[in-house]
């Protein structure tokens, strides 16, 4: 039962989340109009001015205006973790169905697979083919939907094999229903609860990730205004002028707030027991 | 029981297989001469014949892969031909920064989220329990380099409370990047308290325990704390690895030279063996690491372990 | 004599579609060595009235909780703190659900361990012994193992007993049985029901029990208190209401349990339901579904009718 009060609370999680990546969304879309500047000119004369005047953010050590660059960036950003979690979200659950459904060796093949895939430390399988394949957007899109694909196809796996397990399902079996009618009538309708919500918050992960390679020069290259590349930049100027740091800080740590408070607030929608442990806890149990 | 074990350990061999195949076939996907991209453009034939011959790259790729495995269980990871020094040392040396780095972080984790966490979910109906939820959001929206930076900006460099840079001070070099790496993984950790703890609180064995009189502080701790810590505890074992190896940009930032530092160097100045060796290391921890994760996971859950028993079988895949 | 007096007890929950009134103004004594059974079907607020009555109205979710609860001279309700003294030492609860009751990750003598250092102080071997000797009271094969096992270890019947057990441990003067084993078979309800029948033969133990079964309660309960819609319809002596049952919602009662005893196909009940929680109900609760219901029983709430010592009725139709 929805109670009230939680479902209060679970709105005002997913609206403030939507409400943030709605309103990033249209500032990467409308970014030539509200930016005062190109994000690749540079003004060798005004480097390093701090924020005021024309430059709301300030200017960076070659004279671009931070808040062009920051605005531009979020359409790298957001492309970028759109186009993995979706790449991702495909290929994970494709793959994540066949081992839960077929089972047996095929099973155990991904599961190994994956296994080794996450006994890497984290990033760095990222970092060592970016390096060795070079750089580039694509490439960057490509890898980041290897180290993530796991994931997903062991969240999808496990759904799969607790509905596989139900009595609809046998029934649809011994009636005779083809395989594929079974898996795409029954069993992937259950999957989409938990895969939407970890979908949602992974895009943070996502957007983080590339802001790591970038940073390190491994990912979206200089002068491309990735927040990953002007964070690199500004480390070096780090006493000197702290807005560097600061705005493409503060727009990334923005941007993933959004896409967590989403994911949290349909975790709760589409899970309803735990929406209804918010109304009905043991809340004061003294007495 | 004793089975059990042994088939977790034999599933290891596998995985760890997988890692070091992978990173031994580096050595043959990089695009260009691989001995050229280590050593240089021009280094003199003889002693490209010799790294050549060393690394095994004139022989196949299976015998040499076998080489490798045997100098491995042999305890020899290999040699960096760039640094002039065994894998081995390299990597002893890089040890003891990041086990440091990995204790006080997870102290920071440890001491500030959990208690968080339970904090937000005793109190989940007053204000400071929904504060704490949102908050900690926040702070898990922030990773840690950024994080990182922002220490840096503001205890190094205007408060200059704490150095920014190097290990040279001791144990208050790693406060910083402690807390960089330390407080978005509270933040995490602190959601999952609450959350197991929310889970928890729900059950009907803690209003029995309170129905038979028990105070308040005992229900909290051992029948609710001591159920909701265990998948908490399990979570922290499994990312461990994380905590060890995935402080590369920290390190970086912090300029530690612990492993995380280690392998992003090795990768810059494409140092094979080095980077070969770390990889390997690391898998090893996280694997041994969470196999014992595992086993506690046995002795704190008595369920499990019967569940073991019963069905001799893999409890957890 | 009487040892508890419970008045006016209400319970509300506050939800989203109103106000669920689970208890409704219930009043009742329990006088020292009986057994008060509480009946009716199901959902009409019997659980809701033990924990209520054990102080434990708030922990279960409910928003408003009044009325008086007198035990040993004081009303509990008045000043909560001395639930801390009562409960499981001189008031104790047996759950419903003995699966779920008990945490599953410390042993079943650990818990009643637990119990005896709290309420009696004490420990080592002495505490040991204590649990050892309470398990075999039990009627628990091998009591000295069965304490070291894990609740998902024993039986549906085993745990019942452990929760008996625990509920017996310091000596109370009550117990609040809710629905002991009626989730298990018919045979372990009725063994552990004839233990907790010697165990209090033996002690001055008064109870409250809540049933829904026509053989437990003829078997086990001194007085009855017939519940429906939070409200008390009926009490008395089992042998009288039994005998000759006054309300006519004890009435239908009675038929249905001895309609499904008897396996008779051809019952007839009258298909009501109970009342939506959400719907205030001004008059008797009972209203919807009873065949004699007239205007005056849809508007007006029908105070308890004193018939004799034992006998109270809440119904217009008798006074009429």
């Amino acid at each position: 039962m929805l109670t009230g009060k939680g479902m209060t609370e679970i709105n005002k999680t997913i609206i403030s989340g939507g409400v943030i990546i709605t309103l990033l969304i249209i500032v990467a879309i409308i970014a030539p109009l509200i930016s005062p500047s190109e994000p690749l000119a540079q003004n060798l004369s005004a480097s390093l001015s701090s924020p005021g005047g024309s430059a709301f953010f300030g200017t960076d050590s070659l004279g671009r205006d931070i808040f062009s660059r920051v605005v531009y960036g979020s359409r790298i950003s957001l492309t970028v973790g759109i186009t993995v979690l979706t790449l991702t979200l495909f290929l994970g659950t494709f793959l994540g169905m066949l081992a839960g459904y077929f089972g047996g060796v095929l099973d155990s093949v991904l599961m190994r697979v994956s296994d080794v895939f996450m006994s890497f430390p984290p990033l760095v399988l990222a970092m060592i083919v970016m390096a060795f394949i070079g750089p580039g957007i694509a490439n960057l899109v490509g890898v980041l939907v290897i180290i993530r694909w796991p994931q997903f196809a062991r969240l999808v796996r496990g759904q799969v094999i607790s509905v596989k397990g139900m009595a609809y399902v046998d029934a649809a079996r011994i009636a005779g229903t083809h395989p594929l009618k079974i898996v795409l009538k029954h069993i992937l309708p259950n999957c989409f609860a938990p895969v939407i919500t970890y979908g949602t918050m992974s895009v943070g992960a996502i957007i983080i990730d590339e802001t790591a390679l970038s940073f390190l020069g491994l990912g979206i290259q200089p002068p491309a205004p990735s927040w990953g590349v002007m964070l690199a930049d500004a480390k070096n100027y780090i006493a000197a002028a702290p807005w560097l740091v600061m705005f493409p800080g503060l727009a990334m740590i923005v941007t993933v707030l959004g896409f967590n408070l989403l994911g949290d607030g349909l975790g709760y929608l589409l899970n309803p027991k735990q929406s209804e442990r918010i109304e009905v806890t043991h809340g004061n149990i003294k007495g | 029981m004793f089975k059990y074990v042994v088939r977790r350990l034999l599933i290891l061999i596998p995985i760890l297989l997988g890692v070091a195949l992978i990173s031994s076939l580096m050595f043959y996907i990089v695009p260009g001469d691989i001995v050229r991209v280590m050593l240089g453009q021009h280094i003199d034939p003889f002693t490209y014949a010799n790294v050549r011959k060393a690394l095994g790259l004139d022989i196949p790729f299976g015998e040499n892969f076998l080489g490798f495995m045997r100098n491995i269980c042999r305890g020899d990871l290999g040699f960096s031909y760039i640094q002039q020094r065994s894998v081995n040392q390299v990597i002893l040396e890089a040890l003891p920064v990041t086990i440091k780095l990995t204790v006080v972080s997870l102290l920071v984790t440890i001491i500030v989220g959990i208690p968080v966490g339970i904090l937000a979910a005793v109190k989940d109906r007053r204000a400071i329990g929904q504060a704490v939820n949102y908050g900690a959001m926040i702070g898990f929206s922030m990773p840690s380099f950024l994080l990182a930076l922002f220490l840096q900006l503001f205890f190094g460099v205007w408060l200059g409370w704490f150095p920014i840079a190097g290990s040279g001070r001791g144990l208050i070099s790693y406060v910083l990047p402690g807390l960089a790496i330390g407080l978005p993984s509270a933040a995490f950790y602190a959601r999952v308290a609450r959350a197991s703890m929310l889970e928890v609180l729900t059950q009907e064995y803690i209003l029995f325990a309170t129905a038979r009189g028990l105070p308040f502080n005992r229900v909290i701790i051992n029948h609710g704390l001591r159920n909701a810590l265990i998948p908490v505890i399990t979570q922290i074992g499994m990312d461990f690895g994380m905590f060890m190896t995935g402080a590369v940009l920290t390190e970086t930032i912090f300029n530690l030279p612990g492993m995380g530092r280690l392998i992003f160097s090795s990768i810059n100045a494409r140092d094979f063996p080095v980077l070969r060796g770390a990889l390997l290391f690391s898998a090893l921890i996280v694997v041994i690491v969470n196999l014992l994760v595992d086993l506690s996971y046995i002795r704190l859950d008595p369920r499990i372990a019967s569940a073991i028993v019963r069905e001799g079988s893999d409890a957890d895949r | 004599m009487e040892i508890l007096r419970v008045n006016n007890l209400k319970t509300y929950f506050k939800t989203t579609h109103g106000t669920v009134k689970a208890v409704d103004g219930v009043s009742f004594s329990l006088n020292r060595g009986e057994t008060l059974g509480i009946v009716g079907e199901s959902g009409v607020g019997k659980s809701v009235t033990a924990h209520t009555v054990m102080g434990l109205a708030r922990n279960i979710g409910a928003g408003i909780v009044d009325g008086e609860v007198w035990y040993e001279g004081k009303d509990l309700f008045a000043d909560h703190g001395l639930y801390g003294q009562v409960r499981g030492a001189k008031i104790a609860l047996i759950p419903q659900e003995a699966g779920t009751a008990l945490n599953p990750v410390m042993t079943v003598g650990d818990q009643l361990g637990e119990v005896l250092s709290v309420h009696l102080a004490l420990s080592g071997s002495e505490k040991q012994q204590r649990i050892v000797q309470l398990l075999g009271l039990v009627e628990l094969p091998n009591p000295s193992q069965t304490a070291r096992l894990y609740p998902f270890q024993l039986s549906g019947g085993a745990l019942q007993r452990v929760l008996l057990a625990i509920a017996l441990s310091c000596g109370p003067e009550i117990i609040i049985a809710d629905e002991p084993a009626s989730s298990l078979d018919t045979t372990i309800q009725a063994q552990i029901l004839g233990t907790i029948r010697d165990i209090k033969r033996k002690s001055e133990l008064s109870m409250i029990l809540i049933a829904h079964d026509l053989g437990v309660i003829s078997q086990n309960c001194d007085r009855l208190l017939v519940m429906y819609g939070g409200r008390v319809m009926e009490s008395g002596l089992t042998s009288e209401i039994l005998r000759q049952p006054l309300h006519p919602y004890t009435i239908e009662l009675l038929e249905i349990y001895r309609c499904l005893d008897e396996g008779d196909l051809g019952c007839d009940f009258n298909k009501g339901y109970l009342p939506s929680s959400y719907e205030d109900v001004p008059g008797c609760a009972f209203a919807g579904r009873c065949r004699q219901a007239r205007d005056r029983c849809r508007t007006e709430r029908p105070a308890p009718l004193i018939i004799n010592d034992n006998r109270t009725v809440s119904c217009h139709f008798l006074s009429a």
